[in-house]
């Protein structure tokens, strides 16, 4: 489509231009990457001491977080940067510029930026899922390899449909930013954890209302067997897809309708 | 005496403007709080359920430190990196060059100031809501001298780090790549989720040069009545030697800086 | 058809009322109340294809807000405008691909990547033609002169440049319809004098109708041809810039240097004059008089009457002056006509 290739051409320019800059382009990348050794040394540290963390062991817990990880990279690398800063550009009025161009403004403000820090959380996932694969002895059959795929897909739109959903609260409340923040770091973090270790009523908000869980407790614990590999294995990723383009609809719906209630306040 | 009184009172006040900012704190550290809670009652049903005993501490210990933790990110947590750094950008640190007391000084009660606040307001509800919900362990207060002492060194370290990694604003842009590397050292190293009890060998022993697990390790453990003497001392010897070394780094780093700005106009 | 058509154009916002003190401050938690502000009231003109067109008025008077209506970015609460025969609001996608739009301070522009590469892909944006768009990139150059810094990064230009690549990209795919939205604030006399001449080309070789708002009086001075004038949201004037320089350009200046210290310049009133400054320094007596009330002959032979005149001069109206007056008094001149 037109204006994917017009897309592709913008990245092409820029990481042209960012990688003009080395030093601070390999220093955000690697910054990046820090959050996660953190994070995952913090899981090592505490299976040296608990055996178990409700049944899932280091790895299994590691691939979790993994599929978290890698969806949200995926995801931010385009919607990260416009969303967060929506509450400043609404409040300014500088949403303007987006509202006189021969696009969709959610579009125009996806083409105008990438997130390339984000590249670093994708080389750790990548590594941290070729270390899980050897660690786990994973076979990446077909029907394993494509199952991880359409999860990775759903989780990817699920990831963008809460982005998008939460920053556009930006048309109707003033801090937004705080928002979009709760939602994408708060209580996104419930999933770095097996859901299984929640309360009845916080697993049921996390598939239901806020469905983090899509991301990576259910394909995960489907995947290492946690719960029967019944007919569900093979339905899951379907589903999961599903969900996510219909949520990912109507987050961009949600986000339209913002856009015609902007009232351009900045002068 | 006057004069840092006033700017203390000016932070309390400004404090009550930041009234949105510091709920939506509050409501994040709740949230950590709560899944911590459900972790470590996971972790240890697991133990136990594999017969694997857990010498270093009871699960109602865990929950302890959990809400002591987040009270102790309340009073040592500050946003000062942010503050100088947005200061350094747009120039308005040569106010601190014309003013009667420092720069340091000036933040230093500003950040006592709006800790004060923040005692009042998010603490107690922490607190309150620590003790209904998660039924922590009772505490020997005979411990409470030392704690303060260990507190207070935890604040000033935090205080001291944060002011260098701001004042390096002046000599580089993405100060966020410092900040960072800054956080997670602490979220690995000072004990604010994980305990040093947990680290293997090695660990521990990097750990104990280091100065983050001052800021929440050392006094949670006072706390919870692990610290022995022996323990304390050299945690507290630690404390002045980190402080003394850090100051003197800042106050370098602020001359480095004067002399920068009245060198190249900032 | 003309280019922009606005018939009763209305924008009215409702804000909610803040009650002061605490009391208040309940009262509004419990009980929100909204007052509506009519921003533009009743608006109606026709911009022909081709005008260049200065559309004025004071800060707060509703010029932004009717031309973000004109562009798409706000809905209007009653009336029509079309432009280009669509309405804005409802085709922002098409109506996009037929306007430009600069909005002073901000940019349009890719912030990361060099000027030329965000007109490359501006150009395929718009899907310009390749002898099109090298034939504006030529003429842009030409006069704009660009090319010293199509190569740098648009975040590192400076303001100046910034605003020379946000014409060039508001103009690339030739749109019929430009809105410039203060074009040349904050920019020197340099820069200013080449975009007036870079607009009035466009103009003449591509018929594009320019609307354009502005505080700088040379701007409109040297480019418009019809001044739209709106003050507290309703059109005060609308008219050819010369018939607004006879009608209400009847406010001169005289200046007169004198020699000797003079205590006060009070006199001047009892001659109905109001507005006059002394300045010691330079040793001027400014004064600013109507020329349907008082003669300057008078003036000047009262002033040499009372100091030693050493030099004086009378200025006609400045743009500037003549538009103050009708901010501050738009009634007056109707009622001098009257008279």
């Amino acid at each position: 489509m037109h204006t994917v290739k017009l897309y592709g051409r913008f990245l092409i320019v820029y990481m042209r231009s960012q990688l003009e800059y080395r030093f601070s382009f390999f220093g955000d990348v690697f910054v990046n990457m820090l959050t996660f050794v953190s994070l995952y040394l913090g899981f090592w540290v505490l299976f040296q001491t608990f055996p178990s963390m409700d049944g899932w062991g280091f790895w299994e817990v590691l691939f979790l977080n993994n599929l978290n990880l890698m969806t949200y990279a995926t995801c931010s690398m385009f919607l990260w940067g416009p969303m967060i800063q929506l509450e400043n550009t609404v409040r300014t009025g500088e949403f303007d510029n987006f509202l006189v161009r021969p696009y969709p403004p959610l579009l125009i403000l996806v083409f105008r930026q990438f997130g390339h820090t984000f590249i670093g959380h994708l080389i750790v996932s990548s590594c941290v899922l070729a270390l899980c694969t050897y660690q786990l002895s994973i076979q990446w059959t077909v029907g394993n390899a494509l199952f991880l795929l359409f999860c990775l897909i759903g989780g990817i739109l699920i990831q963008g449909a809460i982005m998008i959903a939460a920053a556009s609260s930006a048309f109707w409340v003033i801090r937004s930013k705080a928002v979009l923040e709760m939602s994408i770091y708060t209580v996104r973090s419930f999933i770095n954890y097996p859901i299984s270790i929640y309360v009845q009523s916080i697993q049921l908000l996390l598939t239901f209302l806020i469905p983090y869980a899509i991301v990576n407790y259910y394909p995960a614990s489907l995947f290492f067997g946690k719960e029967e590999r019944s007919a569900l294995f093979y339905f899951f990723p379907v589903i999961s897809v599903a969900v996510g383009a219909l949520l990912f609809l109507l987050a961009c719906k949600i986000f339209s309708r913002g856009v015609a209630r902007y009232d351009s306040s900045g002068s | 005496m006057r004069l840092y009184c006033q700017i203390m009172l000016n932070a309390v006040q400004s404090g009550t403007t930041y009234r949105f900012h510091t709920f939506i704190t509050t409501a994040n550290r709740l949230v950590a709080l709560l899944v911590q809670f459900f972790l470590w009652t996971a972790l240890y049903a697991g133990a136990s359920a594999l017969s694997v005993p857990i010498t270093q501490v009871s699960l109602d210990e865990m929950i302890t430190y959990a809400v002591f933790s987040t009270m102790i990110s309340m009073i040592v947590a500050n946003e000062n990196i942010e503050t100088l750094s947005q200061k350094i950008q747009t120039g308005n640190i040569v106010t601190y060059l014309i003013r009667p007391i420092g720069l340091f000084r000036s933040l230093l009660f500003e950040t006592l100031g709006t800790k004060a606040f923040a005692a009042l307001f998010e603490i107690i509800p922490i607190l309150v809501v620590g003790y209904l919900f998660f039924s922590p362990a009772e505490l020997p207060l005979s411990h409470l001298l030392r704690f303060l002492i260990a507190l207070f060194n935890g604040f000033m370290v935090y205080f001291l780090l944060t002011f260098l990694v701001g004042m390096s604003s002046f000599w580089y842009l993405r100060i966020f790549h410092l900040s960072f590397v800054l956080t997670h050292l602490i979220n690995f190293f000072s004990g604010i989720v994980i305990p040093i009890w947990f680290f293997p060998k090695a660990l521990y022993a990097v750990t104990s040069w280091l100065p983050f697990d001052l800021i929440y390790y050392h006094p949670l453990a006072i706390l919870l009545g692990k610290a022995d003497e022996s323990q304390n001392l050299f945690a507290f010897a630690k404390g002045a030697a980190w402080i003394a070394v850090l100051a003197a780094a800042s106050a370098i780093a602020w001359m480095a800086a004067k002399r920068k700005v009245v060198v190249q106009g900032g | 058809m003309s280019a922009i058509r606005v018939r009763n154009l209305s924008k009215s916002f409702k804000r909610p009322i803040r009650t002061s003190g605490l009391r208040g401050a309940i009262q509004d938690l419990l009980h929100r109340r909204y007052e509506e502000k009519k921003a533009v009231d009743d608006l109606s003109f026709d911009i022909p294809q081709g005008e260049i067109v200065g559309y004025l008025g004071p800060n707060g008077a509703g010029k932004s807000t009717s031309i973000k209506m004109l562009v798409g970015i706000l809905v209007p609460t009653s009336g029509d405008v079309t432009i280009n025969g669509l309405v804005p609001y409802r085709n922002r996608a098409a109506t996009a691909r037929g306007i430009g739009v600069v909005f002073g301070q901000r940019s349009q522009l890719w912030w990361d990547i060099p000027v030329s590469e965000t007109f490359q892909l501006m150009k395929y944006m718009y899907k310009i033609p390749d002898n099109r768009y090298k034939r504006n990139i030529e003429l842009f150059a030409d006069v704009l002169g660009i090319q010293e810094f199509m190569h740098v990064a648009v975040r590192q230009l400076s303001l100046g440049q910034r605003m020379r690549a946000d014409l060039c990209a508001a103009l690339l795919h030739n749109p019929s319809i430009v809105f410039l939205d203060e074009p040349t604030i904050g920019l020197d006399v340099v820069v200013k004098k080449k975009i007036r001449e870079f607009l009035l080309e466009v103009n003449a070789e591509y018929k594009t109708t320019i609307l354009l708002t502005t505080h700088d009086m040379q701007d409109v001075e040297k480019l418009c041809s019809r001044i739209i004038l709106i003050n507290n949201g309703t059109k005060a004037f609308d008219g050819p810039l010369e018939r607004m320089k006879t009608e209400f350009g009847a406010g001169e200046t005289l200046s007169v240097q004198v020699e000797g210290a003079v205590e006060n310049w009070d006199g001047l009133r009892l001659l109905g004059v109001g507005d006059y400054r002394y300045d010691p320094e330079s040793s001027t007596l400014t004064v600013r008089y109507d020329k349907r009330e008082s003669n300057p002959a008078q003036l000047l032979s009262w002033i040499m009457g009372r100091a030693s005149v050493v030099d004086f001069t009378v200025k006609p109206p400045e743009v500037e002056d003549i538009i103050r007056a009708m901010y501050t008094n738009p009634a007056r001149p109707v009622l001098q006509e009257v008279l």
